[in-house]
């Protein structure tokens, strides 16, 4: 028995501590603590754990051991009740005079009182001789011997006391103080194993009643979740129906006809079947004539574009083209074609997808135009510096080469008398064999590169993109200059043949403006004007330009006039626009006149018109500002 | 004349336009010599007595810019031309202070080699009347 009792409490008090701190803080105490208690502690509400029968059992045979041990009447466990103290265990024994549940008020000067205040042992050897305790209500029962402990449970709130009492003085009971104590410690240990027990019964209640929570959530949960899909399926089925098909289907209808590409489908035979509303609108055919019709039949774009069709379908994988050019109503357009094969049970076909990237390709063309003439600027003055070098030495040469066959110089009639050589006569060879007109040519020849180099230098130059005061006569003879070096004019050899009349108000004053970008404007009036003099069937047998400039209230007035072929009213209303041509194909991109009446009311704030009418040439009238840009 | 003949010192390395120029002005009565490079022409300044030079910008080695400011070191009374073929030219403000000056710079090729010839004779009475 005391073996087991020992190999017991080893592992009650291990877990003591955490027990202690457990309880003393979640229960507070039940125990009102018996006067002259020195804790303040409050009674709580929660009632210790219960003391189960099998430990009371034990504790009694503890008790009764005890007492017959150390040959007392008396051993007893006591339990605090507040207002009053129990007495919980009696032991078994002759004479003993404390029956079991017997309670007594607390605050009469009980032995057991003090041991529970003073949380400490106490031994009245003989109370009769101990004036503070000869008249305790125990000597009433003739317990005058008493040796008690406190009972705590284990966050230190008093349970009560074991203790011995006999009639009297019992000097051998003091040696069995160790082994009171030990008893004590068993009872205690019970009373941790009770309260650990509590503990983790209250814990496993809280945790039972978080799992009850959790599956009723989890239930609830489940159930909304059932009722939605239940929803879905009565919904799907209810889609399924036909009228809901229909919807679905005008609904895709919309999205495709709304699309802002020529959509068109074919089956496997390369027929439309499909045919959006954007391509009825672009081809001006109506679905009704497409469908079943072959697609080169009825969307002419798409022609070219044939064989990746018939890849699409053949290989089930997309093809594209980008870029494509077409001409509609003489205009360049650009389009980006893709087929795509579709894929689906038992479809066989495809999808052509036709998008205008016209105004994209536009845009582009214009940064790239604008960007080669920035690295026009760049190359110009490089280049005149290799090319001036050269010219130098060849215009030089000439030059010296004429000096030493001329009869004045002192110095060749001084070698030739020393050679014996006739002056005159040399001359006279040198005349007839053309030597000397030759010599001049090459010099002339030489004069004309510097030109050429000077005015690509000034054209590109970018210190000259500032506004100055320009004479307005003079700027439109140096364009002309320029225009005759133009490499495309010079191929046609045709600008050499037409005569410029030049019809200049002297009295003009100078105009404030961007001398390289208004010379880049009559440049290509000069050059638009000689290609149409030059490629009409029937040419003007006179080619010939008519230059003026006057004063016009506030503007001056420039004025290029072609006698070529003009044009019609159509085409009249359409030359400025960007990338409209009349020429072939591949022969300018469109853009001079559009970037010319850019450059005359954007940047100079003036006008630009046309005059023509079919036979009669074109003018071209260009008007700015007198005080120049506002 | 030959006695008060202008001494001419022309300096480029391309031998078309060197040698003419030599040509040109040996033939109007000048006494010239001429180098291929800077570093050729300062080492004839030391030896040979010149009144005017012409000079080329772009050079191998040390530029025409270069060379005016350490000809000039040498010789302080010594007039300078520049001959260049290079359209961006301008002359650095160090060139100007030293008294060279933006009438007697010529762009490369000169229709006619007379300006050069009335250039040097200009600054060749200039240096004399000077002196």
């Amino acid at each position: 028995m005391t073996v087991h009792i020992e190999s017991e409490t080893p592992s009650a008090h291990g877990s003591d501590s955490e027990g202690q701190r457990e309880s003393a803080h979640e229960h507070g105490t039940a125990i009102e603590a018996p006067p002259p208690a020195p804790e303040p502690q409050s009674g709580g509400q929660l009632a210790r754990p219960h003391v189960p029968a099998e430990v009371v059992a034990k504790w009694q045979r503890v008790v009764d051991l005890m007492a017959r041990t150390v040959r007392v009447p008396a051993g007893l466990i006591m339990r605090v009740v507040p207002p009053q103290i129990e007495v919980f265990v009696s032991s078994r024994t002759e004479g003993n005079p404390y029956d079991k549940g017997e309670r007594a008020d607390l605050g009469t000067g009980l032995y057991c009182e003090t041991v529970m205040a003073r949380r400490a042992q106490l031994l009245v050897p003989h109370a009769m001789k101990d004036p503070q305790w000869s008249h305790n209500p125990d000597i009433d029962l003739g317990m005058i011997f008493y040796l008690g402990f406190p009972v705590q449970w284990p966050d230190q709130s008093v349970f009560g006391t074991i203790c011995i009492l006999d009639s009297r003085e019992n000097p051998d009971a003091i040696e069995y103080v160790e082994l009171l104590t030990e008893f004590k410690e068993i009872i205690e240990s019970d009373l941790a194993g009770l309260s650990m027990e509590c503990d983790r019964r209250r814990v496993e209640d809280e945790l039972q009643e978080a799992q009850n929570t959790l599956e009723a959530r989890v239930a609830e949960r489940t159930a909304s979740l059932t009722n939605a899909v239940d929803d879905l399926q009565r919904e799907l089925s209810e889609r399924r129906r036909p009228e809901v098909t229909q919807d679905l289907r005008h609904l895709l209808e919309h999205m495709i006809d709304s699309m802002p590409s020529t959509l068109v489908a074919v089956d496997g035979r390369g027929c439309v079947t499909h045919w959006n509303r954007h391509a009825e609108e672009c081809l001006s055919v109506p679905t009704t004539h497409a469908e079943g019709q072959p697609i080169e039949k009825v969307f002419p774009t798409v022609s070219p574009h044939l064989v990746q069709v018939k890849d699409a379908l053949r290989e089930r994988r997309a093809q594209s083209a980008r870029r494509t050019e077409s001409y509609v109503d003489r205009e360049k357009r650009y389009h980006d074609v893709m087929v795509y094969p579709l894929v689906g049970d038992g479809i066989e076909g495809a999808v052509v997808r036709v998008d205008d990237v016209t105004e994209r390709v536009r845009l582009e063309d214009m940064m790239i135009q604008s960007e080669k003439m920035m690295s026009v600027g760049g190359l110009a003055a490089g280049m005149a510096h290799e090319i001036n070098n050269p010219l130098a030495g060849i215009m030089q040469n000439a030059q010296v080469v004429l000096d030493r066959a001329c009869t004045d110089l002192p110095m060749n009639l001084e070698v030739a008398r020393e050679l014996g050589l006739d002056m005159d006569l040399l001359s006279a060879y040198f005349e007839r064999r053309e030597i000397t007109s030759m010599l001049e040519s090459v010099r002339k020849s030489g004069r004309r590169a510097a030109k050429i180099v000077q005015n690509m230098l000034d054209f590109s130059r970018k210190s000259n993109t500032q506004f100055a005061y320009h004479d307005l006569g003079e700027l439109l003879d140096k364009t002309v200059e320029l225009a005759a070096t133009d490499y495309e004019l010079k191929q046609s050899n045709l600008f050499r043949r037409i005569e410029i009349v030049r019809d200049y108000d002297s009295t003009l004053p100078k105009i404030n403006c961007e001398r390289m970008k208004l010379q880049q404007v009559i440049l290509n009036l000069l050059k638009n004007g000689a290609q149409a003099m030059c490629e009409e069937d029937a040419p003007p047998k006179t080619p010939r330009f008519i230059l003026r400039t006057a004063r016009d209230q506030q503007t001056a007035r420039i004025e290029v006039e072609d006698n070529g072929p003009g044009m019609g009213e159509d085409i009249r209303r359409r030359v400025f626009e960007p990338f409209f041509t009349t020429r072939e194909v591949g022969k300018g991109a469109g853009l001079g006149l559009s970037v010319s009446y850019y450059i005359v009311t954007e940047n100079h704030g003036g006008t630009m018109t046309v005059t023509s009418s079919p036979g009669h040439g074109a003018r071209f009238i260009i008007r700015l500002p007198l005080e120049g840009r506002s | 004349m030959s006695a008060s003949a202008v001494r001419v010192l022309i300096v480029d390395d391309e031998s078309s336009i060197r040698c003419s120029l030599v040509n040109y002005l040996e033939d109007r009565g000048c006494t010239v010599v001429s180098a291929e490079s800077a570093e050729e022409a300062i080492e004839m300044l030391e030896t040979e007595p010149v009144d005017v030079a012409i000079v080329d910008i772009r050079l191998p080695g040390m530029d025409g810019n270069g060379l005016i400011l350490a000809a000039h070191e040498m010789l302080p009374s010594l007039k300078f031309i520049v001959y260049t073929g290079s359209v961006a030219y301008r002359l650095p403000p160090a060139l100007a202070e030293i008294g060279a000056g933006t009438d007697y710079v010529f762009q490369k090729p000169l229709p006619d080699l007379k300006v050069l010839l009335e250039a040097v004779n200009r600054l060749a009475t200039e240096g004399a009347a000077l002196a």
